[in-house]
C-alpha cells in the first residue's frame, strides 16, 4: 500500500531561502549521523569496544593513539524515525526504525522481539530511512538506507534475502500490489561532486526487484532496471494511489502525480500555498491528504480530472478541501482502515480524528510528547487502534472504540535533545542503590526516569514539577521548569531535586528545592517537603546530602545558592505523630560569605566536615557547628571549581580549570599537583577506594579519562573517550578498584563507561526468527471469567527480576576502623557480622511472574503440589532440613496437613504470599503525593492488558481465597 | 496524563497573635461600646449575681449599667465629693461606695436608699468591697495610711490596721479565708492582714532591690485559691507565693507604663492588665506569657470581665467608659447549663451511682443520621467514587480561554491566593500577555486593583510588579482616555511609592541595629 513518510520537517527550509539554509542543516546533520555511525549501537545495547573504530577520528586527534580506549556503552536508543511504523499483515507485530536497524515489537505486549541489523559495511551503518511490506510476500520486508542500499528481509527468520544497490541516498520507498516487481523511491541526486548528496535535488524512480546478475555475490547486487520518473526537489513524501494508476510525491510547496499506466508522461505539479509536510492516501478511493507546516490538511481530488491539457512541467491549481486544527505542522496523517476518518498528529501533541463526512473532530490530548507518526492498526479481536510513535521513542496505542489510550510502551525515553543549549550546565544524575536505579532526565525537562539496569527498563517516571505541557504559541518553545540536580541520600530514602524555571525578560524565575521520600511498600517516590527559593532568586549551585550518618547522627543536606549563602537543611521529625519516617525538612543553618560565592560543596566521607569551593580557596567547616576550620589555597590554583575528598577523607582534591591539587588535610599541605594541558570538566571519585578519575575535554566531543591515586601525580591510567559527560557519577556495581562511570554525554546519551562494562542483557536485541515464538493467546471469554488456566500458563523464565529491588545486604564495617584492643571480642562480632555477608534467603519472596500478572491469581491459589517452576538441583542444608522437621512437625499436628508447596527449594508456608504491594511496578497512584505524578510505565511481563484489575481489587480477591483454605 | 488543575499556593503564616486560638478567642469581644462619662473612670465592677449589671464610678456618682443594652439603669449619686470604688455585694442587692471625703455608703441597689454610713476616715478612701466570705463586712482602704473592717449591721468598725505608711489604694479580703485582707499601698508594700490579730502578717515587697524598692503599689489581687496574689507597682507586675510566706514567685514586665487594672477571667486562667500605655494585656496564668494584647484609646484606670465572660468593660482617664460584648456560643450555654444540672445533682443519690446512670430522667435524643443498613459479609459494595469536578478557572484554562479564565478570578470573593495561582499558570503558559490584551477600561479596571490592592502583599508583590509591569507597558498608549484606569494607575504609584519609602526606614533601622549589636558584640567578647 502506499507508504508516506514526512522527512523531518525543521529540515525542510523556509521559503524565502531555501538552497542556503537546507544546505546548512544537511550539512548538520550529515556531520551527526557520520559521528553517530562510529559508535552509535543500532540496538543501543550491544557493547562495542572503540577497538574496531574508524581510523578516521585517530587521525583528526594524533594524540589518542598513545591512549588506550575506554570500553562504553549507551543505553539510550538513537532517536527515532519518522517513518511511520509499518504492521504485518495480521497485526501482530509491527516494525520500526531505529538508526541503521529495525526493530520488531509484538504489537501486544509492546516487547521488543527482533532486530534486524544491516550489515557493517566499509562506511559504517548508515541510517535506514523506510520500511514497506514487500508486495509479493508479506513475510517480507524491503528497507531503504541512506546508502543507497535496498534491503530485502525475510523477518519471519530473521534472514536477509536480498541486497540492491542504487548507490543514492534512499528517503521513501512505497510499493503496490499492482506493481508487484517494482518499488518506488525517492533518491538524493548526486549533483556536483564538491557538494554533499542532499535532499534538495531528489528525483523518484522506479526500481525493479530483481537483480541485474542473480549469480553475482548477495553483498552488492544491482538492480535489473530503474526508471527515473522525474526530479523533484525536497521530498516529503511519496505514495501509491489504492488503484495503482497514480504515484503521489510531495516535495516543497508542491505534490507531483504521475499516471502509472503511462510512466513516460512525467509528473503533473499541482501547489499548495504552504509547505506540504506528509502525505497519505485513501485507503479506498482515489484522493490523497497532505499536511503543511502551518497545521493545514488539505485533501486533494485531483487525480481524475479530465486531464485536456496536459502539460509536463506546467504547475497548477485544484480545488481541495481543507480541514484547520493544528496551530504548527503537521507531522503525520493516517486514514482509518475504512476511509471515513482521517486522523492527524503533530507537535500538540493530540491526536485528532476527523471525521470526514462532516468535518467534526475527536481530540485525544495530553499524550505526553509530540506525535511523529500515525499507523493503524487491527487488533486481533478485530477491532482498529492507533499507533502513534512519540518523538520520545514511545510508543502509544489509542483504542479507536473508546478513543483512550490503551497502553504505551517506552524504553529508556529520549533526553530532550532540541533544547540542551540553556541547560548543559547541569544535568540531574542519580544513583538509587537500594531499588538500584538510576534516576535519569527524562524527555519532559520537569521530569525524572529511574531506569533499573537489572531490568534494563524504565521503572518508573517522576514529574517534578507537575504541569500541563501545553504546546508553544510563538516560534520560541515555552521555558519549562527544569530539573537541574537530583541527588540521593546515602541511605536511600531521601532524594532531593531542585527544579528551575529561567527568568524571562517579563517575569521573575522560580526555584524549588522538593525531597522525595522512598517508599518501601509502593517503590515509590512521594513528595515530603517543598522548599521554594531556597536560596531567593538565585540558582541552587550545588547541593549533598550528609554521607551515612554515624549512630545518633541526623543526616543533613546542604545547598549553596547563587546568593552566596551555604545553607544546611535537617530532618524535623513530627514529635506528636511518633511514626516512622515522619518528618520533614526544615532550614538548619545559613552562613554566607560576603564576596564570594560557593560553587560547590561536599562532606567529608565521615560527614564532620563541609569543603566550600568559592573563587580561589576552599574552605573547610565544621558540619555540626559551622565553625570555620581551614582554608586551602594554592598559587597553582587560581580559580577552584571543585573540591571532593578523596577515599576515607585524608586528601582533598580541588579541580581547577586546568589544574589538580590535592591536598592533605592532616597536614595542610599540598600533596602533589597536576596541570593538564586541556581543561578539566570533572573529578569524580571512587566511593569506597581512594582512586579518583578526572575528565578532560581535548577536543569539543573527545574527552580523556586519567585515573589518579593519592600517592602518585601522575596518572596511572590514561584512557580516552569519543564524547564529553555532562554529568558523571560513580557507579560501583561491585566494590572493585576498577572504573565504572555512569555520565550522560554531551549529546544526551546515557552511557556506561568503565573498565569491563556489561550490558545488561536483553532479549530481542540481535536478530532472531519470531516463527518459532508462539504467538500471545487470545484471551477467550472463559479466561475473561475465570482467569487463565494454569496449564497453559508460561513458565517462569524471569528469575533475574526476583532481584530486584532487593536492599543491598549493609555490613557494619565501622567496626574494624577503631584500634584492635578497642574492638569488642571475635566471639561477640562473628554472628552479627557473618549475618551481614550472608544474604537472607527471601523466604516470602515470590515469583514476578506470579505476582505481576494480574489474572494469574487463581492459579496462585490452588494449593499446587507440582512446583511450577522447573526445580533446580540446590543443597539442602542441616539448617534448612531442621525447619523443614519444624513445619512438618508443627503442621501434621494438626488435623488437615496441607502439603507445604516447594519451590526452587524454599520452603513456603501455606497460604502465605507477599503482599500485592510489594510488586515493583503495579503500585497505584501515591496518595500523600498531591503535586506529584507517579506516571507508571507499564511493564512487559503483562502479558495481557487484563480490563481493569486493581491493585486493590486484588488483594480482596486474595484475602477472600484464603478463606476457601 | 490528565489536566493539571491550578492549586493555590500555601503561604507560610507568621506565628503571630492573630492565628493562635488564645487570639481568636479574645478577638471574639468585638462591638466596642463607649460610654462618655464627666470625669475618669476610677472603677468598674460587675454583679456577681444574674443579670451581670456593672457599677462604674465616675466624678461624684456610681452609676449601674444592663448589659444587654449598656444603658444606664439606676444613678446613684449621693456624694458630695469624687466618687470611689463602686462595689456589689455578691447577692447582688447592696452596693458599697466611698468617696474622697472619706465618707463611706452602704446602699440598696433598687431603691438606691443610703442603709449605712460610715464615716471615720479622714482622707479619701480609694477602696471599698464587701468581705467575699462573710458579706457583712466592708473592707476600706484609705489614704490616711489605715485599713478598716467595718461590720454592716451594726454600722461600726470591727478592725483597724495601721501598718502602713503611705496611701493604701488597693486592697482584697481573702478568697480563703474571711478573715484575711490583702492591701498594697504607696509605700511599696503588699501586706497580708489578719482581722482575729488585728495584725499586718506578711509583708511583701521587692526587698533588696534598690529600683523597684520605692515604687508604690497601684493594684494587688488574690487568686481565687487564696494562696498566690498579684501585684502590681509600675509597671511591674509580681507574682507573690503566700503560702511559702509571701516569696516573690514572678515579676514580669510587658507594659511600657504603670499598671493601673488587675482582672482575672471567670476562672481565673488568665489574667487580664490594663495599664496607662493604653494596653490591655492577656496573660496565661499557667506560664505568665502573654497571650494577646488590646488596645485602648486611652490610659486604662480600671477593668473588668463579667462573671459569665461576655464583657470586658474598662475605664479610662478621659472619662470613656469601653465595654466589648462576646456573643456566647449556643453549646456554650448549653454546656453551662448541663454543668449546671451537675452542680445540681452533686450530693444527691445519682452521683453516688456514677457514671452508669449518666442521663436519669433527662430523656435521650436520638441522632438524626441514617441507620447503616449491615449486608451480608460477603457483599461485595461497590463504593461511589466521587468525580472530582473541575473549578470554573480550570475549565476554562483546559479550553485555553486566558481571557475569561482570569475574568474568573478577578472577581471578590475568590481568595488572592487563587488568582496569582492562575496567573502564574498562565505565565507558564506564556499566556498572561493574551489574557491581558484587549481590554477596555471596565475590564481593566478589576486588574488594576488588583494590583492595587495586593502590590505590597509579601506573598504576591514579586508577581504582582511583574505583571504591573506588563499591564504598563501594554497599556501606556491608553493612559489619557478613561480617568477611572488614570486614578487606578496613580494609586498604584501611589502605594509603590510609599512602600519604597517604607523599605527605606527599615533598612535605614536595619543598618542602626546591626551597629548596636556589633558594637555590643565587640565589647563583651573577651579580648585576647
Amino acid at each position: 500500500m502506499a507508504a508516506s513518510t514526512s522527512r523531518e520537517p525543521q529540515d525542510v527550509p523556509l521559503p524565502p531561502s531555501p538552497p542556503y539554509a537546507h544546505g546548512k542543516i544537511g550539512k548538520f546533520r550529515k556531520a551527526f549521523n557520520e559521528k553517530g555511525k562510529g559508535k552509535e549501537t543500532s540496538g543501543g545495547q550491544r557493547k562495542r569496544s572503540a577497538a574496531g573504530k574508524p581510523s578516521a577520528t585517530s587521525n583528526i586527534h594524533p594524540i589518542y593513539e598513545d591512549d588506550p580506549p575506554l570500553d562504553w556503552i549507551s543505553l539510550t536508543d538513537s532517536p527515532p524515525s519518522k517513518t511511520p511504523p509499518i504492521l504485518t499483515q495480521d497485526g501482530s507485530y509491527y516494525f520500526a526504525l531505529v538508526g541503521s536497524s529495525v526493530q520488531i515489537f509484538a504489537t501486544y505486549t509492546g516487547q521488543l522481539v527482533s532486530t534486524l541489523s544491516a550489515p557493517a559495511s566499509i562506511t559504517g551503518p548508515s541510517d535506514m530511512t523506510s520500511v514497506v511490506l514487500n508486495p509479493q510476500n508479506i513475510f517480507q520486508i524491503i528497507t531503504g538506507s541512506l546508502d543507497g542500499i535496498v534491503r530485502i528481509w525475510d523477518y519471519l527468520d530473521a534472514t536477509l534475502i536480498r541486497t540492491l544497490d542504487i548507490a543514492q541516498p534512499i528517503h521513501h520507498i512505497c510499493t503496490h500490489g499492482k506493481h508487484q516487481e517494482f518499488i518506488f523511491v525517492t533518491v538524493s541526486r548526486p549533483s556536483k561532486p564538491t557538494k554533499k548528496p542532499s535532499e534538495d535535488a531528489s528525483s523518484v524512480l522506479r526500481i525493479s526487484l530483481k537483480a541485474m546478475d542473480a549469480s553475482a555475490p548477495p553483498a552488492a547486487q544491482r538492480p535489473l532496471d530503474i526508471i527515473s520518473l522525474g526530479k523533484i526537489r525536497y521530498p516529503t513524501g511519496l505514495a501509491v494511489s489504492p488503484s495503482g494508476n497514480w504515484l503521489v510525491a510531495t516535495a516543497g510547496h508542491k505534490a507531483y502525480v504521475a499516471n502509472l499506466l503511462n510512466i513516460k508522461s512525467g509528473f503533473t505539479k499541482y501547489v499548495s500555498p504552504d509547505r506540504i509536510s506528509c502525505l497519505t492516501f485513501h485507503p479506498v478511493e482515489d484522493y490523497f491528504a497532505t499536511g503543511d507546516v502551518k497545521g493545514n490538511i488539505r485533501l486533494w481530488y485531483c487525480l481524475n480530472e479530465p486531464t485536456t491539457f496536459k502539460v509536463a512541467g506546467l504547475e497548477k491549481k485544484t480545488q481541495t478541501a481543507s480541514f484547520h486544527w493544528h496551530a504548527h505542522a503537521v507531522s503525520s496523517l493516517a486514514f482509518t482502515s475504512n476511509g471515513s476518518y482521517l486522523l492527524s498528529g503533530g507537535e500538540e501533541s493530540v491526536l485528532v480524528i476527523w471525521q470526514l463526512h462532516s468535518g467534526k473532530k475527536e481530540f485525544i490530548p495530553r499524550l505526553g510528547a509530540p506525535i511523529q507518526t500515525i499507523s493503524v492498526t487491527k487488533t486481533l479481536r478485530g477491532g482498529e487502534e492507533y499507533l502513534l510513535g512519540l518523538t520520545d521513542a514511545t510508543f502509544v496505542f489509542v483504542s479507536a472504540s473508546a478513543l483512550k489510550i490503551s497502553r504505551s510502551y517506552s524504553r529508556v525515553k529520549l533526553f530532550p535533545s532540541d533544547n540542551t543549549s540553556s541547560s548543559l550546565k547541569s544535568v540531574p544524575l542519580a544513583v538509587h542503590p537500594s531499588s538500584s536505579t538510576f534516576i535519569l532526565p527524562s524527555s519532559h525537562a520537569s521530569s525524572i526516569q529511574m531506569f533499573s539496569l537489572t531490568s534494563s527498563k524504565i521503572v518508573s517516571e517522576l514529574e517534578i514539577f507537575a504541569s500541563n505541557r501545553v504546546s508553544r504559541r510563538e516560534e520560541l518553545p515555552i521555558e519549562p521548569s527544569r530539573v537541574e540536580h537530583t541527588v540521593v541520600s546515602a541511605s536511600g530514602d531521601w532524594m532531593a531535586s531542585i527544579d528551575a524555571r529561567a527568568p524571562n525578560e517579563d517575569f521573575q524565575g522560580e526555584v524549588y528545592m522538593k525531597i522525595w521520600h522512598w517508599e518501601q511498600k509502593t517503590s515509590l517516590w512521594t513528595l515530603n517537603t517543598r522548599i521554594d527559593r531556597p536560596h531567593g532568586l538565585h540558582k541552587v549551585l550545588a547541593l549533598s546530602f550528609s554521607p551515612r550518618p554515624q549512630d545518633g547522627q541526623e543526616s543533613y543536606l546542604v545547598t549553596t545558592g547563587g546568593d552566596g549563602a551555604v545553607k544546611t537543611w535537617r530532618l524535623r521529625s513530627d514529635r506528636e505523630k511518633n511514626r516512622e519516617g515522619e518528618g520533614f525538612w526544615t532550614a538548619r543553618s545559613s552562613f554566607t560569605f560576603p564576596s564570594e560565592i560557593p560553587s560547590h560543596v561536599s562532606w567529608s566521607p565521615d560527614g564532620s566536615l563541609l569543603a566550600v569551593t568559592s573563587g580561589a580557596y576552599v574552605s573547610l567547616y565544621d558540619a555540626l557547628t559551622n565553625i570555620h576550620r581551614t582554608t586551602f589555597t594554592s598559587p597553582e590554583c587560581s580559580h577552584a571549581c571543585t573540591a571532593q575528598f578523596i577515599g576515607r577523607g585524608r586528601f582533598l582534591a580541588i579541580q581547577g580549570k586546568q589544574e589538580l591539587v590535592v591536598w592533605d588535610i592532616v597536614s595542610r599541605s599540598v600533596r602533589w599537583s597536576y596541570t593538564s594541558s586541556y581543561p578539566i570538566y570533572n573529578v569524580v571519585t571512587h566511593p569506597e577506594n581512594d582512586s579518583f578519575v578526572i575528565l578532560t575535554s581535548a577536543a569539543p566531543g573527545r574527552s580523556r579519562v586519567h585515573t589518579f591515586s593519592p600517592s602518585l601525580s601522575k596518572p596511572s591510567k590514561t584512557t580516552y573517550l569519543p564524547f564529553t559527560l555532562l554529568n558523571a557519577i560513580w557507579y560501583s556495581s561491585k566494590p572493585t578498584s576498577s572504573l565504572s562511570l555512569a555520565g550522560i554525554t554531551n549529546d544526551w546519551r546515557f552511557v556506561l563507561v568503565g573498565d569491563d562494562v556489561k550490558a545488561p542483557e536483553k532479549e530481542g536485541t540481535s536478530a532472531t526468527g519470531i516463527k518459532s515464538r508462539s504467538l500471545p493467546q487470545r484471551r477467550t471469554l472463559f479466561q475473561d471469567i475465570f482467569g487463565k488456566s494454569i496449564f497453559d500458563q508460561p513458565l517462569a523464565d524471569d528469575s533475574s527480576a526476583a532481584t530486584l529491588h532487593r536492599p543491598a545486604a549493609s555490613v557494619d564495617k565501622t567496626v574494624f576502623d577503631v584500634p584492635a584492643h578497642l574492638a569488642p571480642p571475635l566471639e561477640s562480632l562473628f554472628d552479627s557480622i557473618m549475618m551481614g555477608f550472608l544474604k537472607q534467603r527471601p523466604i516470602e519472596q515470590d515469583y514476578p511472574t506470579e505476582e505481576a500478572s494480574g489474572d494469574d491469581d487463581v492459579s496462585m491459589e490452588v494449593d499446587n503440589p507440582e512446583p511450577v517452576v522447573p526445580s533446580r538441583s540446590t543443597k539442602v542444608d542441616a539448617k534448612e532440613i531442621t525447619s523443614l522437621v519444624a513445619v512438618f512437625q508443627m503442621h501434621s499436628l494438626q488435623t488437615h496437613a496441607p502439603k507445604t508447596p516447594k519451590v526452587n527449594g524454599v520452603v513456603k508456608v501455606n497460604g502465605i504470599h507477599s503482599k500485592p504491594s510489594s510488586t515493583p511496578s503495579r503500585a497505584p497512584q501515591s496518595t500523600k503525593s498531591k503535586p506529584s505524578r507517579q506516571v507508571d510505565v507499564v511493564s512487559p511481563l503483562f502479558t495481557e492488558p487484563s480490563p481493569s484489575p486493581t491493585v486493590n481489587g486484588i488483594g480482596k480477591k486474595r484475602k477472600k481465597a484464603l478463606d476457601y483454605f | 496524563m490528565d489536566y493539571q488543575p491550578v492549586i493555590g499556593k500555601v503561604h507560610p503564616r507568621p506565628s503571630s497573635s492573630k492565628s493562635t486560638s488564645e487570639a481568636r478567642y479574645w478577638r471574639q469581644f468585638k462591638h466596642p461600646v463607649f460610654v462618655k462619662e464627666y470625669a475618669p473612670v476610677t472603677s468598674v465592677h460587675f454583679s456577681p449575681a444574674k443579670p451581670h449589671r456593672y457599677a462604674v464610678t465616675a466624678a461624684t456618682r456610681v452609676q449601674l449599667y444592663a448589659p444587654r443594652t449598656q444603658k444606664v439603669t439606676k444613678t446613684i449619686s449621693r456624694f458630695k465629693d469624687i466618687a470611689r470604688s463602686g462595689y456589689i455585694r455578691a447577692d447582688g442587692k447592696l452596693l458599697v461606695a466611698g468617696d474622697d471625703t472619706g465618707l463611706i455608703q452602704v446602699f440598696d441597689i433598687n431603691s438606691r436608699a443610703i442603709l449605712r454610713t460610715f464615716d471615720s476616715h479622714k482622707q479619701p478612701v480609694h477602696v471599698t468591697k464587701f468581705s467575699l466570705l462573710s458579706p457583712t463586712q466592708v473592707l476600706s482602704c484609705s489614704d490616711d495610711t489605715t485599713v478598716k473592717i467595718w461590720d454592716v449591721p451594726s454600722q461600726s468598725c470591727v478592725t483597724t490596721f495601721t501598718s502602713h505608711t503611705d496611701y493604701v489604694r488597693s486592697g482584697q479580703s481573702s478568697t480563703s479565708s474571711p478573715h484575711l485582707y490583702l492591701t498594697g499601698s504607696y509605700d511599696a508594700t503588699v501586706r497580708l492582714f489578719d482581722s482575729r490579730s488585728g495584725q499586718c502578717e506578711m509583708v511583701m515587697s521587692p526587698a533588696g532591690d534598690s529600683a523597684g524598692g520605692n515604687v508604690p503599689v497601684e493594684q494587688v489581687l488574690m487568686f481565687p485559691s487564696g494562696t498566690v496574689a498579684v501585684s502590681s507597682a509600675g509597671p511591674i507586675l509580681r507574682v507573690w507565693d503566700l503560702v511559702s510566706g509571701g516569696r516573690c514567685v514572678r515579676a514580669l514586665s510587658n507594659h511600657q507604663k504603670t499598671v493601673t487594672a488587675l482582672a482575672f477571667d471567670s476562672t481565673a486562667s488568665r489574667l487580664l492588665t490594663g495599664g496607662l500605655d493604653q494596653m490591655v494585656k492577656v496573660y496565661d496564668v499557667s506560664t505568665y506569657k502573654v497571650v494577646h494584647t488590646m488596645r485602648y484609646p486611652a490610659p486604662v484606670l480600671c477593668l473588668a470581665v463579667s462573671p459569665d465572660e461576655t464583657h470586658i468593660a474598662a475605664g479610662m482617664t478621659d472619662g470613656t467608659l469601653s465595654v466589648r460584648r462576646r456573643n456566647p456560643k449556643a453549646s456554650e450555654a448549653q454546656s453551662n447549663a448541663s454543668l449546671a444540672a451537675a452542680v445540681l445533682r452533686s450530693g444527691t443519690f445519682e452521683t453516688f451511682l456514677g457514671g452508669s446512670l449518666p442521663a436519669i430522667g433527662q430523656g435521650t435524643v436520638k441522632g438524626k443520621g441514617k441507620a447503616v443498613p449491615i449486608g451480608d459479609v460477603n457483599e461485595f459494595r461497590i463504593e461511589s467514587r466521587r468525580v472530582k469536578r473541575l473549578k470554573g478557572y480550570d475549565k476554562l484554562l483546559k479550553s485555553f480561554k486566558y481571557s475569561a479564565a482570569l475574568d474568573s478570578v478577578l472577581r471578590k470573593q475568590v481568595p488572592p491566593t487563587t488568582t496569582f495561582a492562575l496567573i502564574q499558570e498562565l505565565i507558564h503558559r506564556d499566556g498572561l500577555r493574551i489574557a491581558l490584551a484587549g481590554r477596555d477600561d471596565v475590564l481593566l479596571e478589576p486588574v488594576l486593583r488588583l494590583l492595587v490592592k495586593h502590590v505590597t502583599d509579601y506573598r504576591f508583590g514579586e508577581m504582582v510588579c511583574d505583571v504591573a509591569g506588563l499591564v504598563i507597558h501594554m497599556y501606556t498608549p491608553i493612559l489619557g482616555q478613561s480617568p477611572l484606569i488614570d486614578t487606578l494607575f496613580l494609586r498604584l504609584r501611589k502605594k509603590v511609592q510609599a512602600e519604597l519609602r517604607f523599605q527605606k526606614d527599615i533598612r535605614r533601622t536595619e543598618g542602626a541595629l546591626d551597629m548596636i549589636f556589633s558594637v555590643v558584640a565587640s565589647t563583651s567578647l573577651p579580648l585576647r
